[in-house]
């Protein structure tokens, strides 16, 4: 059998054979109507369902679209805290995931085929195997997966209850515990602060990816840019600090971005303590106390970083209480305390910030640390392991040996969504079910409870957490959607009025009244703790995933953090979570492989990142293949340079390379869990780099940008804000209209129109992703893109402005410009790209014959060419993902946005059908809809009020190429970055 | 054969010697008669390339285009590249046939047929390409304006429609140029072929020719007829295909002396392509007496005036780029090809086209067969590596850097290139064998014509 | 030496060159003819169905509204075959036992769709809605024919896009009052055009010749 990324690759030859059909009249088919027709169902309508996609344990609220019963794309739920209508890109193609034929499909026992009744034979009721004696589960231990779900904690705690002696241990690879740690150690209680960034006027990121990182970026995505989407130039706007070592996209919004290793933002939110604190709040600009601190090792004081630091403090001084320091997930608790205590000095504790008590089961106890079930392995003492979900074999720190060790366990049970690496060393393996097939329900980080609700039966058959759980129990199965009901049933006590409150949450997809309590702290414990450290002083630490974050063991040990330190001249090594393929678990999806790195634009694999300057001291070239050597592990991967990263540090993303029976995953990139030490999980010193060569092959870096500038010609503006207020007009230039031998349209009604704020967009890639599940566009595998090939129709340009060596970036999402005198229609010979009486650039793929001279004389390269018949490419399983409004294109055509187009008429008819005219804001394309951000505004021209019109007021107005004359009907808001006025040129 | 020896130094004539009638027509028939071994050897290896070329063009139509090298941004290369540069070969033919019989150079007698038989073969190759180009070639007729069941018409702002009638066109005239030129040989073969056979076929090709006084009126009348209207086709032609670039906005492509420039292209190349067939014919049959210095002398002039054109062109081209002031074209122009990913091929075009021909300013170098074909090989390669730099350099450093990309053929694409040169080959091998290649009337007509100014 | 050729050969070569000439030219007008027939079309061939189900019983004996069973034609991009169960509703009563029914009764009782085959066929990159259409004045009847007549249903248009685009760029030819939507072999009161222009204005009908109208 030919794998799926056999496939990819060798798509050529045979693959595209189909092609040839393009004039054959086809048979008849035939018609199936229901025989008995749900009452809600409208065969060719679609259909919208609530339901939450749980991701380490919290939950986001997502609308999913079913088309006559198949899921077929994933919005945000607006009425969800986590989500507010955007949908980021692990949701949008968490979708794919559904239908991934790489799923495990049977339940097996060493590779036998089994029933789920024989699984309940072995572990339920009738057990053979009784857990320790007298059944106490001695011997017992469950690794799960961190989980907020309130079904899931009542039944683990009746697990507890029936087997005392059983173990609990909750693992995730990316998730880290130093923010409740922290909180711990400074409140005496383990806590999560939820950030209010409307209020904040000033926002420091200590290495938080607060707006594309976390269970609640999409929130903090959205309220920091209403906070800076400039109506008028005089609007206000908030201003945005960030440090961190590799360019994240909260790194690419930042006014000020303070490019440093990750083992010196402690140092860093050390000095800005000190510089705070001795500035008494509300200090005026540049008092004296500001003075001293000079931050980074034997570094003097011109370093940048004293004045990114005084800056910071100076304003975060002249904003107390209106402003927020963040510590990121990757930094030791220590930082974190430092981020409390200077929000507690400036009071934002209350105003921006608020404590509630944590939302995971467990969490802030040993359980959410594996070195207690690794100790317990290495001691012999688990004889049944149950593994549910996750993949620790393949994400376990490298110097557990965790593989090791689990085959030493006499009993291996494992329960996921695929045989991967884990299920290859356990005998049981129980499918498991995706969240688009299962009933549940999960908590979003601030604690508020929505149901999970299934949108399609069981595609390869398995099982939920909850009723593996419930196999423990020794009682008899109850379905799913029963034992959620009867567990919310008694959780609100039941009542006539249960029916409907129940109706009610599935509806809204969120049940009200569960957000968690405000706890009221003061910030004095935290204030008093760092003095009694010695303020400024102490050791920068490593993070955590909770590696013996033992309660008692205090904060002391935390970390190990000697190792971390960075031995002067040597590397730092750090790793992140991979915006694509997250910590792994998405490494099976096309779109996400495919998907370019938002910074990088890499696509299919990993590389070593590394700042321009270091890569020159290591001679290291961009592409060449090198050999990490770190703490006795090494690595091969490509180098990449990457402008405003860090010197001396090396990232590294995590996720790839991997081992176990996903085609699409396998092989891709480098398994930088291989690196990986218990101690210091985020970053550590001690690396060594050597170049091997120039990359060949499966390890060439395939990108779908080269360049990093603009060639000095004005395509993505950027412009401060004290340089906007001074001059509003610098757009005039690239706007307004053009002389030009085409008459112009003249429109009636609808006409519609697209304005993307450069300002706000964080190139997360949400929009990309989306785009690719409405419009049916195919993945085109690594030699595709290899060869630029790559079939987005909405891709994000990333230019790197100003100074080399302190780069700002701007990203410039980029499609079809539906140009009103488009370049492309007048050269097609036969009518294929025409002009649409609403203003749309059509594209008609029936009628297109493939001259391709569309594509070379549209400037802005949007549009994208049927190489080969890619819908081959596609499984029969991922066909149901299919837009049934979309056509699938066939080979030989061109293809490119049509502004969701389907949409458009489909509302179109709607309103018609209704006999009212069309709203200016009622169509929102997949791009809009998805972002986070709302960098992206749709509508009609036609319309003075819709959104779109009064953008089209704003003076940073201005059109890519308008010298050309193509009059493009997609804007660009020219991006401002608020500089503080000090350092402001 | 004519050696390194150069030319001789008293006045160069258009036929040397004092064959007879006699002796001509049977010198200029021997090739149809003759069973020599050469000729198997190149029609095989000519058959080999033309497999070649079927296999590249099958395997391109069953798989898709992908099977090229292009992508975006690049999306025309090598096919557009062959079809230009065909095209251009395409030209000399009608050129020296048409305008120069309207300017009654007598030179171009011996080896306009030759130059006729050329342009066919070539139009084929060139009108081959802009199908297979296509994505889906199976609609290719969609381009023709005709009244469809989709009530759809054709673009007619687009320059593909036009393209595309101005091939056939060209093709038809000079299809029937050449075979109306034939009529008489064919009827001298035919009296002459051994085997009723062979003068049954050539028979019915001579569409029975007796040589009257009446059909020699008849044959002229029309003869000048179609020189008439394939003359002003050589500069359409090329013009119209020019705009395939001329009428886009692209940097490189957006140009006004585009139709020029690629006409003063096409004869260059073609002249080129007819020297290089010339030759070795002149030498393996022993021609030089028809095939005279003369002629070589004459082909060189014209190769170097063209090459004179087309640098011209080139220096305006590059002028108005750095002129114009506009970023675009100054990086396209300046930057880019000159100092580009494809600057050897761009280096390779100036020599080949610029350096290489000033050598046809010595009449040695003009009148050696040897150094001529050197020149004229060379020439060859730098015409096409101009058209390349023109679609590829021009498309892969485009507006957005962003979507810059580099270009790499793959061996389907080395396949239709050479394949094509195996193809056109191949049908000029059967051309030598079947048909008199140097007008055998006119060659005695010019010594008619010759005689009295010799014996005199 | 005798003359290669007959006296004849020359008429024959005459008639030849202009055979070959008409030969060609016949051969593409006979091509575009063959494309607009119904062989190629589909049209006017009634199709055989998994049930003996006869429109002419239902709509002209019985009178039953199109809309009875084409129930989502009015919402729907979809006209909609009837679920088994909406045939139920009345054969429950009605020829229960009728052996032509067999089929219906199994599909019920097995849960198992009836296999219906598509008798009008469009391609797959067209996106036909019926919704809009009978919204706005485009009886059944324009399209489908007097289906009334029926025993077998067939297809009338040649559902050729050259067709589609006759009414698109003229609809008053077409358009009669919504309340007449389904009538079968219904006459205008009036001039069509005229009554055709006037329905525009009362429906806000629009000439639509987008091409994204249809193809997306």
């Amino acid at each position: 059998m030919v794998g799926r990324r056999d496939f990819l690759k060798m798509v050529g030859a045979g693959v595209a054979l189909a092609g040839v059909t393009g004039c054959v009249t086809e048979p008849r088919r035939s018609i199936l109507p229901y025989t008995m027709r749900p009452p809600e169902v409208t065969p060719g309508n679609p259909l919208y369902y609530a339901t939450t996609m749980p991701l380490d344990g919290y939950g986001i609220g997502l609308l999913v679209a079913s088309r006559e019963g198949r899921p077929t794309k994933v919005e945000g739920n607006p009425d969800h805290p986590a989500s507010l209508g955007a949908a980021g890109v692990y949701e949008q193609a968490s979708i794919l995931q559904l239908y991934d034929p790489n799923r495990a499909r049977q339940l097996t026992y060493q590779g036998g085929v089994r029933s789920v009744r024989d699984f309940v034979r072995a572990f339920g009721p009738q057990s053979t195997s009784a857990f320790g004696t007298p059944g106490n589960g001695e011997g017992l231990h469950l690794l799960l997966e961190p989980t907020s779900s309130p079904l899931t904690a009542s039944l683990i705690a009746r697990v507890r209850e029936a087997y005392p002696a059983a173990g609990f241990t909750f693992y995730s690879p990316l998730s880290s515990s130093s923010e409740l740690d922290a909180a711990r150690n400074v409140f005496g209680r383990p806590l999560q602060p939820v950030y209010d960034l409307r209020a904040a006027d000033i926002i420091v990121a200590l290495d938080a990816d607060l707006l594309d990182e976390g269970p609640f970026s999409l929130r903090y995505a959205r309220e920091f840019a209403d906070r800076r989407r400039l109506e008028e130039p005089s609007a206000g706007m908030n201003r945005l600090y960030v440090a961190e070592a590799g360019f994240t996209s909260t790194g690419v919004l930042a006014d000020h971005r303070l490019r440093v290793r990750s083992t010196e933002v402690a140092e860093v939110a050390a000095a800005l303590l000190e510089l705070v604190r001795g500035g008494s709040v509300g200090a005026t600009e540049g008092a004296a106390p500001m003075g001293g601190a000079v931050v980074g090792e034997g570094r003097g004081a011109q370093w940048r970083g004293n004045e990114w630091v005084r800056a910071a403090a100076r304003d975060l001084a002249a904003h107390a209480g209106r402003s927020l320091i963040m510590a990121g997930a990757r930094q030791p608790p220590r930082v974190h305390e430092l981020a409390i205590a200077l929000n507690a000095i400036l009071g934002n504790i209350g105003r921006t910030i608020r404590y509630i008590d944590p939302v995971l089961v467990d969490v802030g106890l040993p359980t959410h640390s594996p070195v207690p079930l690794v100790e317990a392995l290495r001691a012999g003492a688990v004889r049944t392991l149950v593994i549910v979900g996750g993949n620790p074999v393949y994400d376990m720190p490298a110097d557990f040996e965790f593989g090791e060790l689990l085959r030493r366990v006499p009993e291996r049970v494992y329960c996921g969504l695929y045989r991967n690496e884990t299920a290859a060393l356990c005998d049981w393996v129980v499918p498991a079910l995706h969240y688009l097939e299962s009933w549940g329900d999960v908590r979003a980080w601030d604690g508020t409870a929505s149901l999970i609700q299934p949108l399609i039966y069981p595609l390869y058959g398995g099982i939920t957490i909850d009723d593996l759980l419930k196999v423990f129990l020794l009682e008899a199965a109850t379905d799913a959607h029963q034992l959620l009901w009867e567990s919310w049933r008694e959780r609100t006590g039941g009542g006539d009025d249960f029916d409907e409150f129940w109706k009610d949450a599935l509806r809204r997809g969120v049940i009200p009244g569960t957000t968690s309590p405000e706890v009221a702290v003061t910030g004095e414990g935290a204030v008093v703790r760092v003095q009694s450290m010695g303020g400024a002083g102490g050791e920068p630490r490593a993070g955590s995933v909770g590696v013996d974050r033992v309660p008692e063991s205090g904060d002391q040990q935390g970390g190990g953090g000697e190792s971390a330190k960075l031995p002067r001249g040597g590397l730092v090594l750090s790793f992140r979570r991979d915006p694509k393929v997250y910590d792994g678990r998405f490494a099976n999806n096309g779109w996400l492989q495919e998907l370019p790195d938002p910074v990088t634009k890499q696509c299919w694999g990993n590389a070593a990142l590394l700042s321009p300057r270091t890569a020159a001291r290591l001679g290291v070239e961009d592409g060449d293949l090198v050999e990490l050597r770190y703490r006795g592990g090494k690595l091969r991967l490509p180098a990449l340079h990457l402008p405003g990263h860090a010197d001396d540090e090396v990232t590294v993303s995590l996720g790839y390379g991997r081992g176990g029976a996903e085609e699409v995953a396998r092989g891709v990139g480098a398994n930088a869990y291989l690196l990986r030490r218990a101690d210091a999980p985020w970053f550590g010193g001690g690396l060594e780099v050597a170049r091997v060569g120039e990359a060949r092959g499966e390890e060439r870096v395939v990108r779908t940008q080269e360049r990093w500038t603009q060639e000095g010609r004005p395509i993505a503006l950027v412009a401060t804000l004290a340089g906007y207020r001074a001059n509003p007009d610098f757009t005039h230039e690239h706007r307004g209209s053009q002389p030009s031998l085409f008459e112009r349209w003249n429109y009636s009604g609808e006409q519609w129109g697209m304005t993307i704020d450069l300002s706000v967009c964080t190139g997360c890639s949400a929009c990309v992703v989306a785009c690719q599940a409405e419009n049916n566009i195919p993945v085109v595998g690594r030699e595709g893109v290899a060869r630029g090939r790559e079939m987005h129709w909405l891709r994000i340009d990333r230019y790197v402005t100003g100074d080399v060596e302190e780069p700002r970036i701007v990203m410039q999402p980029m499609l079809c410009q539906h140009c009103e005198k488009a370049p492309c229609e007048y050269v097609c010979p036969v009518n294929a790209t025409v002009h649409s009486s609403d203003g749309l650039n059509e594209m008609i793929y029936n009628r297109c014959v493939g001259t391709r001279f569309c594509s070379n004389n549209c400037p802005y390269k949007v549009r994208r060419f049927n190489w080969f018949d890619y819908a081959v490419l596609r499984s029969p399983e991922e066909d149901l993902q299919l837009n049934p409004d979309v056509t699938v294109r066939a080979r030989g055509v061109m293809e490119k946005c049509t502004y969701c187009v389907q949409r458009i008429r489909r509302a179109g008819i709607r309103a018609r059908v209704e006999g009212r005219e069309l709203g200016g804001d009622e169509v929102v394309t997949a791009c809009q809809q998805a972002c986070p951000t709302r960098a992206i505004v749709f509508g009609s021209l036609g319309d003075p009020e819709s959104e779109v019109s009064r953008s089209r007021r704003q003076p940073r107005l201005y059109s890519v190429l308008h010298e050309l004359g193509t009059e493009p009907r997609t804007m660009y808001l020219a991006k401002i970055v608020n500089e503080a006025p000090a350092t402001a040129v | 054969m004519v050696g390194w020896h150069g030319a001789p130094v008293e006045e160069l004539r258009e036929l040397e010697g004092h064959a007879t009638d006699e002796e001509l027509t049977e010198q200029l028939l021997a090739p149809l008669w003759s069973k020599s071994r050469w000729w198997r050897i190149c029609f095989a290896v000519s058959g080999a390339g033309t497999l070649l070329y079927l296999v590249a063009f099958t395997y391109t139509v069953v798989s898709g285009i992908g099977v090229w090298g292009n992508n975006i941004p690049v999306a025309w290369a090598y096919g557009i590249t062959n079809f230009v540069w065909w095209i251009g070969i395409g030209h000399a033919g009608t050129f020296i046939s048409a305008f120069l019989l309207l300017l009654q150079q007598r030179w171009r007698s011996s080896v306009n047929r030759v130059a006729e038989a050329m342009t066919i073969f070539a139009v084929i190759q060139a009108g081959l390409f802009p199908v297979l180009h296509l994505g889906r070639p199976w609609f290719a007729y969609w381009l023709i304006p005709y009244p469809a069941t989709m009530a759809v018409w054709p673009q007619f702002r687009s320059a593909l429609p036009w393209d595309f009638a101005a091939i056939s066109t060209y093709f038809t005239i000079s299809l029937l140029f050449w075979y109306v030129g034939l009529i008489p040989d064919l009827a001298t073969v035919r009296d002459r072929a051994p085997g009723r056979v062979r003068r049954v076929v050539y028979g019915i090709f001579a569409l029975g020719w007796r040589g009257a006084g009446a059909h020699w009126q008849r044959y002229r009348l029309v003869y000048g007829i179609l020189a008439g209207l394939a003359t002003p086709l050589v500069v359409s032609v090329h013009s119209i295909v020019s705009t395939d670039f001329a009428i886009t906005q692209l940097p490189g492509w957006h140009s006004t002396i585009f139709p020029p420039y690629f006409v003063a292209g096409a004869l260059y190349s073609g002249f080129a392509m007819v020297i290089m067939l010339v030759l070795p014919l002149r030498a393996v049959f022993r021609l030089s007496n028809v095939i005279t210095t003369r002629h070589l002398d004459s082909l060189g002039k014209m190769v170097l005036a063209m090459g004179w054109m087309v640098i011209y062109t080139y220096a305006i081209e590059t002028f108005f780029a750095w002129y114009s002031g506009d970023p675009f074209e100054v990086a396209q122009y300046l930057r880019a090809r000159p100092f580009g990913s494809y600057a050897l091929v761009f280096w390779g075009m100036v020599f080949c086209n610029c350096v290489v021909p000033q050598a046809l300013w010595s009449r040695r170098v003009r009148t050696s067969p040897v150094l001529l074909f050197v020149v004229a090989f060379l020439v060859q390669v730098g015409m096409w590596a101009e058209r390349f730099v023109i679609i590829v350099a021009s498309l892969y450093r485009d507006f957005l850097p962003s979507s810059w990309n580099l270009y790499a053929p793959t061996w389907v694409d080395w396949g239709l290139l050479l394949g094509s040169i195996g193809f056109f080959s191949f049908l000029f091998f059967l051309f030598l064998r079947y048909i008199p290649f140097v007008p055998i009337d006119e060659v005695k007509h010019l010594r008619a014509e010759l005689e009295p100014r010799r014996s005199g | 030496m005798p003359a290669l050729f007959p006296r004849w050969s020359d008429t024959l070569l005459r008639v030849g060159i202009v055979g070959v000439l008409a030969a060609v030219l016949l051969a593409v007008g006979f091509a575009m003819a063959w494309v607009r027939t119904p062989q190629i079309t589909g049209q006017f061939s009634p199709l055989e169905q998994p049930v003996e189900f006869d429109h002419r019983h239902h709509v002209a004996d019985d009178g039953i509204d199109c809309r009875y069973c084409h129930d989502l034609v009015e919402r729907s991009p979809y006209a909609g075959v009837p679920p088994t169960e909406r045939c139920m509703n009345c054969h429950n009563q009605i020829w229960p036992d009728s052996p032509l029914l067999a089929p219906v009764w199994a599909s019920y009782f097995k849960n198992e769709p009836i296999v219906w085959r598509r008798v009008h066929q469009l391609p797959e990159f067209v996106y036909f809605d019926h919704s809009i259409h009978v919204n706005k004045g485009v009886g059944c009847e324009s399209c489908h024919g007097r289906v009334d007549r029926m025993a077998r249903v067939y297809q009338v248009a040649s559902l050729q896009m050259g067709w589609c685009l006759d009414c698109h760029r003229r609809p008053e030819r077409v358009l009669r009052p919504v309340e007449e939507i389904t009538t079968m072999g219904w006459v205008p009161s009036r001039p069509q055009e005229e009554l055709g222009r006037e329905l525009m204005e009362r429906y806000g009908v629009r000439r639509v010749t987008d091409c994204t109208a249809c193809h997306r």
